[in-house]
């Protein structure tokens, strides 16, 4: 799990930066903090993407299934941890650069006295910078669903929530071999009822099939 | 990722409890219907009626400027709003008392007294009259002890006329000089050998209106009573917070307060010198009762935001100061909204706000 970690720390100090800039001064500290970590993810990232093996149309299928597994976090932040988060995307070249793409990610977040379920499915498109990054942009739609327990001496507090939001879908992906990377920042453009974050970042590690 | 790593992490999330079960000495409680109060000071109309003229009244200042109500204001939340707050000196009440040039400033924010009749109070104990704790460093017990301090205090009340030995007689002589307080202190105490005016009596009256000034029916109370509807769900998502992340260490029980001296690493402001507190740099856990209406926060004031204060806790070991603080630290992100919420629900309560048109001694209520 060691390198899972790394990431997710990534996306924690990154999540906080962003948090800091949007009007937290208190988290600027935190956000310094995050850049040693930040740049010993792009020493790991770095060569990698530099090993990755060339794709061409003439090598493989023009359809790309993927499945992920990754870290995942609502921002801000509204719990201790990140959560953990599967996602499956089908992805169509439809051009020596250009693919477009379906994905549907459900993810969890539990901590002492709570439950949050969330899901997002977005339809974008992937630029392939080269062969083995790509950057996406798509829309969809995000949902949770939140239980909450507490237990005090004379009360039991429950509580259900649930929410959905119009989302923005930004992400850079890495291909390598049958690997694949994806770093994914959803922000909520339109919040429905309930919605209680400002977006989502997800980061996932996965197969094609 | 590996089906095995899949399965650990997935192990890792489930591990967590459903639900959240504090420590019996990190319980919340609602307010009970009624503060104690002591055997020789039961809280009747004509005491507390009595009291609150005397409240309000700057007839007890050495300079007859300043009332207690001066920096326990209901628009204030029976605070003053100040960082610090200015007793002599000062002109108006809030902020803009600080502005005028004469004004001295006391060395400490003052506390709201909403709530102080329960002051002692916590999950696993019932507090006494007679031992409730009192002031920031807790060095005197009980609301009738603590009644005439501010007005011997220099920078308070008393001003520079007279000694902190002969205040007390002088405002004493002014009451008993004034017929409306003369028959008010006799219908509350009698004539007899304790009746009358006196500085004891003149301690209860104002002990027993201050036991009356309780803030009743929040929206954290009604919920805590059963009314499901009373909080909201990120309120009650920002209550599993504070017991989450160790807020309920310090600030539990009924009024949010284990009445504990604590250390923090509260800085001075400048020019200020460094106040020792109870004499080893600590200072009592303020209750977080009507906490949104009670800026600025911490002993000196030297947070001016809710927002500041979780800052505070953020960016600070407290471990290194207090080793019950181990590991504290506060939602972040989009959980500082949720907590924030959940604040408004501890503040959101009703209480006393009348202001007598007119006191005995004819003086501006409230003082100058």
């Amino acid at each position: 799990l060691h390198g899972t970690q790394l990431y997710i720390d990534f996306i924690a100090r990154d999540t906080i930066q962003f948090g800091y800039q949007d009007c937290c001064m208190q988290y600027q500290s935190f956000a310094n903090r995050g850049r040693k970590r930040l740049a010993l993810v792009g020493l790991i990232l770095s060569p990698a993407m530099a090993m990755a093996t060339p794709v061409t149309d003439g090598n493989v299928s023009r359809r790309q299934v993927s499945i992920h597994a990754g870290a995942y976090a609502p921002l801000f932040f509204i719990y201790e941890t990140p959560g953990f988060a599967m996602s499956a995307d089908v992805a169509w070249r439809i051009g020596d650069d250009i693919s477009t793409d379906v994905t549907a990610t459900a993810s969890a977040i539990a901590a002492s006295g709570l439950r949050r379920y969330a899901g997002v499915v977005t339809a974008g498109g992937r630029y392939h910078v080269s062969p083995a990054v790509w950057l996406r942009v798509g829309m969809g739609v995000a949902g949770y669903r939140e239980r909450i327990a507490v237990n005090l001496a004379n009360r039991s507090v429950r509580a259900i929530d649930y929410g959905a939001a119009l989302v923005i879908s930004t992400g850079v992906g890495v291909d390598l071999g049958r690997w694949h990377g994806e770093a994914r920042f959803d922000p909520n453009v339109v919040n429905g009822r309930g919605m209680d974050f400002v977006g989502t970042a997800l980061l996932l590690l996965g197969r094609k099939l | 990722m590996s089906a095995a790593r899949f399965v650990v992490a997935a192990a890792l999330i489930s591990g967590c409890a459903a639900e959240l079960e504090p420590s019996e000495w990190e319980f919340v409680a609602a307010l009970p219907p009624k503060p104690p109060e002591p055997v020789d000071n039961p809280t009747l109309p004509t005491t507390v009626e009595l009291g609150r003229l005397l409240f309000w009244d700057p007839i007890l200042s050495g300079n007859r400027d300043v009332a207690c109500a001066t920096c326990h204001h209901p628009d204030f939340a029976y605070g003053d709003g100040l960082d610090v707050s200015v007793g002599i000196g000062g002109r108006g009440i809030g902020p803009r008392r600080a502005e005028s040039i004469a004004a001295r400033r006391t060395p400490r924010n003052s506390q709201t007294v909403l709530g102080t009749g329960w002051n002692g109070i916590t999950t696993m104990t019932l507090p006494s009259a007679e031992t409730a704790p009192m002031f920031w460093d807790n060095r005197k017990s009980s609301l009738e002890v603590q009644a005439l301090e501010p007005i011997k205090s220099e920078v308070e009340m008393r001003g520079t006329s007279y000694s902190e030995t002969t205040i007390i007689n002088e405002v004493v002589g002014r009451l008993t000089a004034n017929s409306e307080y003369q028959n008010r202190f006799a219908a509350a105490f009698g004539t007899d050998v304790d009746g009358g005016v006196s500085a004891a009596n003149l301690a209860k009256a104002l002990a027993a209106f201050q036991r009356t000034l309780v803030p009743l029916n929040s929206s954290f109370d009604r919920f805590m009573a059963g009314d499901d509807t009373a909080m909201s769900t990120a309120q009650i998502r920002g209550l599993r917070g504070f017991l989450a992340k160790g807020c309920a260490r310090c600030h539990s029980g009924p009024m949010f307060s284990d009445y504990e001296v604590h250390q923090l690493p509260v800085g001075t402001r400048d020019g200020d010198t460094v106040d020792k507190g109870d004499g080893s740099n600590r200072f009592r856990t303020p209750s977080l009762r009507m906490v949104t209406k009670t800026a600025p926060y911490f002993h000196n004031g030297t947070a001016a935001s809710l927002e500041d204060v979780l800052g505070f806790y953020d960016n600070n070991d407290l471990a290194l100061t207090d080793p019950l603080l181990e590991g504290i630290e506060p939602p972040i992100g989009g959980g500082d909204g949720d907590l924030l919420l959940f604040f408004e629900a501890l503040s959101d309560g009703e209480f006393d706000r009348q202001v007598p048109a007119s006191v005995p001694s004819g003086l501006p209520p409230g003082g100058q």
